[in-house]
């Protein structure tokens, strides 16, 4: 059977490698157990533990203690595929730097857009957000940023308020807003 | 065969204007985020969801159906005028649409894929009338042990066969399971893992977890990645000779599309699998098996045949079991569930009038395909055009304000850039988002029903298992589905050094 030359499947990533893996094992562990010790703080009366400790508490606990033996298997699989590695180019490409700089700079700026979308409102917000976001992403000189950005919050709040009937916060605009 | 008959006649007046309206927004949209590289038909049902809130059951169900089949088939243009598959489902229409296209036959190429599309979705939607009832029949005798047996399955199942390791496919599950857990237990109204916040009481919104883990993660991932243009094409039109295909190559569709629907009924093969099962059984019966990968017509209408078909399939265990076969049903379960409709065996005694209203929209959807493929098709290739900054800024938008209308709550956007964050990182290291998001959608059925067998077992969980046989094979197929990979592994092994 042929392979195809290219895919996008969102689902597959490159194989990480054992520093990853290790990494996501102890995250693993880390939160299994975490979980495990917050289950004994819920409220469950005696006459509620039925069912050979399954129960409000038993149920999470019992996948908790599963994520953590689980953790430790991959640790041991990440442990094993390091033994195996041989020393070599390891790490990402050196270009995709400039890509995690571009992901981090637009995820920062979507965070502060949601911490000012109720003070500043929707329609002062998002054409700020917008017009960053095109300046990051697709490097846009700033006067079509801002035009794009006009259009795409014009676009949205019209659907969204007459074209679905929800309306979006208003902040500084409250009272003036559409 | 005439409750069938009853059914079909019932069918055609349960859907109203504004169903059938959802229906072909749904296939509108769902072919243009097909088209679109990186996005397709998942990332276009998690965006609608939110969308749903404000409809009836039936239109709620029938946009995201049209968003399944129409992203499902538009991965088909983008293969042939790009030569990469615009979804995942599409990799195997490409090795001979592409040379179709490069030969300067793009028109039959796209046509035979969208008459492929069209027989594969009319023969899902066939099998999954005809099999879902008698399924439903068998199931609506379950207990709990045999309810949560098959749970336990789809999970194992998915979280064993998806792409990726077999443990970290479980890992994500159980991850999802937690997150399901997270609020009020449903037996004793107990809190838990709220935080504190009575926000949390009602558990995580299924739109912010869906939304951040498939959506924003995914535009994460596309930001970082170099950032290119689409190519758009010439002018590509209806070959109308194509049509004769389907008398002279009609074995070819039929069967490309049973072994669709055959794969879709399995938990987590899906349409990749189906397309390429389909593909390599068309070039093993074709008298000039050389012209595969050059631009054989066979090859496309097997891809494109089975994976429209595999849709059908995929719905027949949500529908019939309550398990989701694949992530974007699993999305549609919990566009349901929203709705206070739970899928399983009970639907079909509960709630019929949504049932048949989701296999009239199915079948409608299936036709419907075919004259708006054809006849929107310049239109779907000028898609590929916007640029891929304008692109994700609008999913950023539709992301953002489509999970802040559902409650119109904050609290649901940081629980979304959360997600997105967690689908980033899990994407980077290898894990599979599916089971996360089946673990999550199934969690209330595993923890219900395994608390209730819990209870009448006693203490003897052993004991009352093995005196289930039905329960017991169900585990034993889920043991069967998590070896699975070890075995195949260990046989390759053989194998190569055999």
């Amino acid at each position: 059977m042929t392979e195809p030359p290219a895919r996008t499947d969102p689902e597959a990533e490159p194989a990480a490698d054992w520093r990853t893996d290790l990494a996501a094992s102890l995250v693993s562990m880390g939160l299994g157990a975490w979980l495990f010790w917050q289950t004994f703080s819920f409220n469950v009366t005696a006459s509620e533990r039925v069912g050979g400790g399954i129960d409000a508490a038993g149920y999470p606990r019992l996948l908790a203690g599963l994520t953590v033996l689980l953790g430790i298997a991959l640790a041991g699989r990440a442990l094993w595929k390091w033994r195996r590695a041989r020393p070599g180019p390891g790490g990402d490409a050196a270009g995709q730097g400039g890509g995690r700089v571009r992901a981090a700079l637009s995820f920062a700026v979507l965070l502060l857009y949601t911490l000012l979308l109720e003070p500043l409102g929707f329609l002062v917000a998002t054409p700020l957000a917008v017009g960053a976001l095109l300046r990051i992403v697709g490097g846009r000189g700033a006067l079509h940023a801002a035009a794009a950005a006009i259009a795409f919050t014009a676009a949205i709040f019209v659907f969204f308020r007459y074209g679905v009937n929800i309306v979006l916060p208003e902040g500084l605009l409250r009272g003036i807003s559409p | 065969m005439a409750e069938v008959g009853a059914l079909l006649a019932e069918l055609g007046g349960l859907v109203g204007v504004a169903q059938a309206s959802a229906l072909l927004i749904g296939l509108i949209l769902g072919i243009i985020v097909g088209v679109l590289p990186g996005l397709g038909p998942l990332l276009g049902v998690t965006l609608a969801i939110p969308f749903t809130f404000h409809m009836d059951p039936v239109s709620s169900i029938a946009l995201l159906i049209g968003f399944y089949q129409g992203g499902s088939y538009g991965g088909a243009v983008t293969a042939t005028v790009l030569g990469i598959p615009g979804t995942p489902i599409a990799a195997a229409t490409l090795l001979d649409a592409h040379p179709m296209a490069l030969a300067g036959r793009a028109s039959e190429a796209v046509t035979l894929a969208t008459l492929a599309s069209w027989i594969g979705g009319l023969i899902g939607g066939t099998v999954l009338l005809l099999t879902a009832p008698a399924l439903a029949k068998i199931a609506v005798r379950f207990g709990p042990a045999e309810t949560f047996a098959l749970a336990a399955l789809g999970l194992t199942a998915i979280a064993s066969l998806s792409q990726g390791s077999t443990l970290k496919g479980l890992l994500s599950g159980l991850f999802g399971l937690m997150c399901a857990t997270i609020g009020t237990d449903p037996f004793t109204g107990i809190a838990r893992f709220n935080f504190g916040r009575t926000e949390f009481s009602g558990g995580l919104t299924f739109v912010a977890l869906l939304v951040g883990l498939f959506a924003i993660s995914e535009v994460l991932m596309q930001i970082e990645r170099t950032l290119r243009g689409w190519q758009a094409s010439g002018r590509i039109g209806v070959a109308f000779s194509m049509f004769k295909t389907v008398f002279t190559r009609f074995f070819g569709y039929v069967r490309a599309s049973l072994v669709g629907v055959g794969i879709g009924i399995i938990p987590a093969v899906g349409g990749v699998t189906s397309a390429f099962l389909a593909y390599k059984l068309a070039r093993d019966f074709s008298k000039e098996p050389e012209r595969f990968g050059k631009g054989a017509p066979e090859g496309v209408i097997a891809s494109e045949a089975a994976n429209s078909a595999t849709t059908g399939g995929a719905l027949i265990p949500m529908l019939a079991l309550g398990i989701p076969g694949d992530p974007i049903v699993a999305v549609m379960m919990g566009g349901l569930l929203i709705h206070g409709v739970t899928p399983g065996p009970m639907l079909f005694f509960t709630n019929l009038e949504v049932l048949n209203g989701i296999f009239a929209t199915f079948l409608i959807g299936a036709l419907l395909l075919l004259p708006l493929g054809l006849a929107l098709l310049p239109l779907f290739i000028r898609v590929l055009r916007v640029p891929l900054d304008y692109m994700l800024a609008g999913v950023l938008l539709l992301a953002i304000f489509g999970t802040f209308a559902v409650q119109r709550q904050t609290l649901d956007l940081w629980i979304m850039w959360l997600f997105g964050i967690v689908g980033y990182a899990m994407r980077k290291a290898g894990f599979p988002l599916a089971p996360l998001v089946i673990g999550f959608v199934l969690g209330p059925i595993v923890e219900v029903n395994l608390r209730r067998a819990a209870t009448l077992a006693s203490s003897d969980m052993a004991g009352y298992f093995l005196g289930r046989p039905i329960a017991l094979g169900i585990l034993v197929l889920a043991l069967l589905a998590l070896a699975f990979p070890v075995l195949r592994a260990l046989w390759q092994r053989r194998a190569a050094a055999g």
